[in-house]
């Protein structure tokens, strides 16, 4: 391995840690069950290294394509894998990821209550996404970005309770 | 609360989810793209070559804890169980009171006649007392089971999350929402029996499992 291989390789390794988590919570805000987000993941990263000299943002790209991967595994398997049930959970799923969604379920289920149009644009408003990136993302101006991003904060707000703390999960 | 805090205080929630989600996966080899002509050689020489001293050391931590579990089979088959040991299961109704039904999960059934000929339960998305298909559908098989006389207990819980009184009364909701699905199915609604346990028999931290109802079905005196 040459000396440009191997930081370029050191590189994608420091992107890989750094946004592998942020793409799984990604994809779950959007609705896909947890096996699916964690699976596209890993296939969108592969992608990632593949095209690594390729691609101008990394972080927007393994986000589209960590989608296009859950999209199509979700087409294929909807009919076949039902609603994550604790006593028949998915071979494939990791125990601990499922275990961390479920801690923080309410966060992931407010997101997933949003309509398609806010869901995109506020799951990449909360990575720290700027307005013109999510613009970028989404295909639309940054002005629609900038009310669609008002009318999610709105719809969450409805269903805040106060004092830092959401309706508990019981 | 205005804009800019109500955002950070999301962040800050994405930024906890994210990190133990990166906790979770830290472990895992980072994935790599391998042209094709190098996946057989790199199969074959990870086979071979590099990872033949790890094979060695895991296959004696593998032939350590087979003959681990097989002594702990040997011990549990032929040592005598001790009266107070906490994982020999009563019998069902051996130290209940003649008559009563013990509780098959160890739910408040007292006063219910006779031991549960089966139990079945019933799980409900966080926050939610409404039937999902796969339990509406979960009752509606359990039904068929169910003979003319039969009582049925239905016990909510709720996870370990807000006060007690109010996941009381939330586990009511979710036993109440099991037992109008029976009774629509034909139940009688004198032989359906509902109660709410709250968190009290909920299994310790945020399971998913105590978002259940539990749903007994006992024989007629």
């Amino acid at each position: 391995m040459t000396g440009k291989q191997s930081s370029a390789r050191a590189s994608y390794e420091d992107f890989y840690r750094s946004h592998s988590p942020r793409v799984i919570a990604h994809l779950l805000y959007l609705g896909f069950p947890r096996h699916i987000a964690d699976d596209a993941t890993q296939s969108a990263m592969v992608d990632v290294h593949r095209n690594w000299h390729k691609i101008g943002k990394p972080h927007l790209w393994a986000r589209k394509a960590a989608e296009h991967h859950a999209g199509r595994v979700w087409r294929k398997t909807r009919n076949e894998v039902p609603w994550p049930d604790a006593y028949d959970r998915p071979v494939a799923e990791d125990p601990e990821i499922a275990y961390v969604v479920e801690r923080h379920s309410r966060l992931v289920s407010l997101v997933n209550e949003l309509p398609e149009s806010l869901k995109t644009v506020f799951a990449l408003h909360l990575d720290d996404f700027g307005t013109k990136e999510i613009s970028e993302y989404t295909g639309v101006s940054v002005r629609v970005v900038q009310k669609r991003l008002k009318q999610a904060r709105e719809l969450l707000q409805s269903r805040f309770v106060g004092d830092g703390r959401w309706e508990g999960n019981r | 609360m205005n804009d800019d805090e109500f955002d950070e205080m999301l962040r800050e929630q994405h930024r906890l989810f994210t990190a133990d989600i990166s906790r979770a996966v830290e472990s895992r080899p980072v994935p790599v793209h391998l042209p094709k002509r190098y996946r057989v050689s790199g199969v074959l020489s990870a086979m071979l070559g590099r990872l033949q001293p790890e094979w060695r050391v895991s296959g004696l931590r593998t032939g350590a804890a087979l003959a681990a579990s097989g002594l702990t089979v040997l011990a549990i088959a032929f040592l005598p169980a001790q009266p107070g040991d906490p994982s020999v299961r009563p019998e069902v109704g051996a130290h209940s009171p003649v008559g009563t039904h013990p509780g098959a999960h160890g739910c408040p059934c007292a006063g219910t006649p006779g031991p549960a000929k089966f139990s079945f339960p019933v799980l409900f998305r966080p926050d939610s007392a409404e039937l999902t298909p796969q339990a509406r559908e979960l009752v509606i098989g359990a039904v068929r089971r169910i003979r003319p006389g039969d009582r049925i207990v239905v016990v909510g819980h709720t996870a370990r999350i807000g006060d007690a009184g109010s996941a009381r009364a939330f586990s009511v909701r979710r036993a109440q929402a099991v037992a109008d699905l029976l009774v629509s199915l034909g139940i009688a609604e004198d032989r359906v029996t509902v109660r709410g346990a709250g968190f009290d028999q909920s299994p310790p931290g945020d399971d998913v499992r105590s978002r259940r109802v539990e749903v007994d079905v006992v024989a007629p005196d």
